[in-house]
């Protein structure tokens, strides 16, 4: 195996891994809008104003 | 650059130019570098027609050139120019015709700086015909030395230049019609020059190998991509398409894990019912720095509810305020039944601290949507009840899907690029499927 396969697996390997542990913290599912007294979200008929 | 030292001479017998005698038994026409007249080397050198030779094509191989290809020792003995003309369009070639004691004839063709080498296919093989190719539904292809040849273009080209000794007889103008089908490292054509046929295996040669196989520099760029040419691809190319979409299967298998992971339940399902809002709901948070899920599930039904969100963390500081619309609409046209928006939302969060964090829930707004639709009112009652759930540890598949996404795009360059090049290869066919004309 060359150096640079052997480079790219443990790579690879230490990405998943670590991506992995991200993973299992829950990072990534966390809601965007959840600054301090700042109400991102609109009020009612918030498909674009035009329902079907 | 080395000349045959095995030559001999003869004299053109319409110029008396001295003519290097190359080509082996088989020759049967020597054409006059000087004067450009074809002489029949089977009737005493007898003068049969004339080229004009005041176009002589640019190339890097000359006649008397010796060289080793593929392991043989090659002489270059003839030099043929071709020409195609299509509407506006015209396109030219070079094809050298070399020799050698043991291997015989083969050709060295050059076009758009490209190089190839070709020889007689004298193995049992299906002749692709002009007609077959016009009737053909499906791509035309036959099977020849363990590969599969499909159809790629039919030209019918001219001689316009001609020098030096051949084993036919070229005529200026005579059309050659050629049927040429591609395999993934070859090409068959199928020539018929009025009622000889012969059928030729053609091969990319490297500028590199002739160049050193003959001693010279080729000085020509090659222009585009050559049908025959084979793709440069990188010694990991192969292991970094197994070993990309590999670990990209991976990270979709460990995404699709983590996402079925909700963590543990804070607080069992409870339904408010719209009229006893605002709650406040505490809950004990034991996982401090894990992502915490609040779920709502409404019975919406043509109408929609904003609900504002406070949560107090255990020092009773507000942690955030925010809101989620739970509306969902449904009804029937022409299209038939349609439904749009969702019962459910939900808010995520990364509680700081271990202890006991208080939610504080509210209609804020709401409304009704249809023929009996309303203004909108503040805090009426657009839904029966609202259920709420909270669960802690829940993990999240996100950022293994961006990471697959990566190695999908590293797995997948390589395949793109051979993608690519193949159609590249395909270009010049004048194959069209139905479907895609």
């Amino acid at each position: 195996m060359t150096v640079f396969r052997l480079f790219f697996v443990l790579l690879s390997a230490a990405a998943i891994s670590g991506t992995s542990y991200v993973a299992y913290l829950g990072h990534g599912g966390e809601s965007r809008d959840l600054d301090r007294s700042i109400r991102a979200v609109s009020a009612g008929r918030g498909l674009n104003g035009s329902i079907k | 650059m080395s000349l045959n030292p095995d030559l001999k001479t003869i004299n053109c017998t319409a110029c008396g130019a001295g003519l290097d005698v190359l080509g082996g038994g088989r020759v049967t026409v020597h054409i006059c570098a000087y004067c450009g007249t074809v002489l029949d080397t089977l009737d005493n050198y007898r003068a049969l027609q004339k080229f004009d030779l005041l176009k002589r094509p640019d190339s890097p191989f000359k006649i008397g050139m010796s060289g080793q290809l593929f392991g043989v020792s090659y002489t270059v003995i003839g030099t043929l120019e071709h020409e195609e003309v299509w509407g506006a369009r015209r396109w030219t070639w070079i094809d050298h015709q070399l020799f050698s004691p043991t291997h015989g004839y083969a050709w060295l063709s050059l076009e758009d700086g490209h190089l190839t080498f070709s020889r007689r296919y004298r193995k049992p093989v299906s002749w692709m015909s002009e007609a077959w190719v016009e009737r053909a539904e499906v791509q035309p292809q036959v099977r020849a030395g363990g590969e599969i040849f499909k159809y790629y273009d039919t030209c019918s080209s001219a001689v316009i230049y001609a020098e030096g000794e051949f084993t036919w007889a070229p005529k200026a103008g005579e059309k050659t019609t050629t049927v040429s089908a591609m395999s993934e490292t070859a090409m068959l054509s199928f020539s018929q020059t009025g009622r000889e046929r012969e059928i030729y295996h053609t091969v990319y040669l490297q500028a590199s190998v002739a160049s050193q196989g003959f001693g010279i520099s080729i000085g020509f760029t090659p222009r585009g991509t050559h049908a025959l040419q084979q793709q440069k691809a990188g010694g990991n190319a192969r292991f970094l398409s197994v070993a990309g979409l590999g670990a990209m299967g991976l990270c979709l298998v460990l995404a699709l894990f983590m996402t079925s992971q909700n963590g543990e339940t804070l607080s069992a399902p409870q339904r408010y019912s719209l009229e006893h809002l605002p709650v406040e709901i505490p809950f004990d948070v034991r996982q401090p720095g894990r992502l915490t899920r609040i779920d709502l599930r409404g019975d919406a039904r043509n109408s929609w509810g904003y609900f504002a969100v406070e949560l107090e963390d255990p020092e009773g500081e507000v942690l955030f305020e925010s809101g989620r619309t739970v509306e969902y609409y449904q009804g029937r046209d022409k299209d038939g039944n349609w439904s749009e928006g969702s019962n459910r939302a939900t808010l995520a969060f990364f509680p700081p601290v271990a202890g006991t964090y208080t939610l504080s829930l509210d209609l804020e707004e709401g409304g009704s949507w249809g023929p009996q639709a309303k203004d909108v009112f503040l805090t009426n009652r657009p839904m029966r009840s609202l259920e709420l759930r909270i669960r802690n540890g829940v993990s999240s598949g996100f950022w293994l899907v961006v990471l697959a996404l990566g190695f999908g795009a590293i797995g997948g360059l390589p395949l793109m690029r051979r993608f690519l090049h193949n159609k590249a290869r395909w270009r010049g066919s004048d194959w069209v499927d139905e479907g895609d004309d």
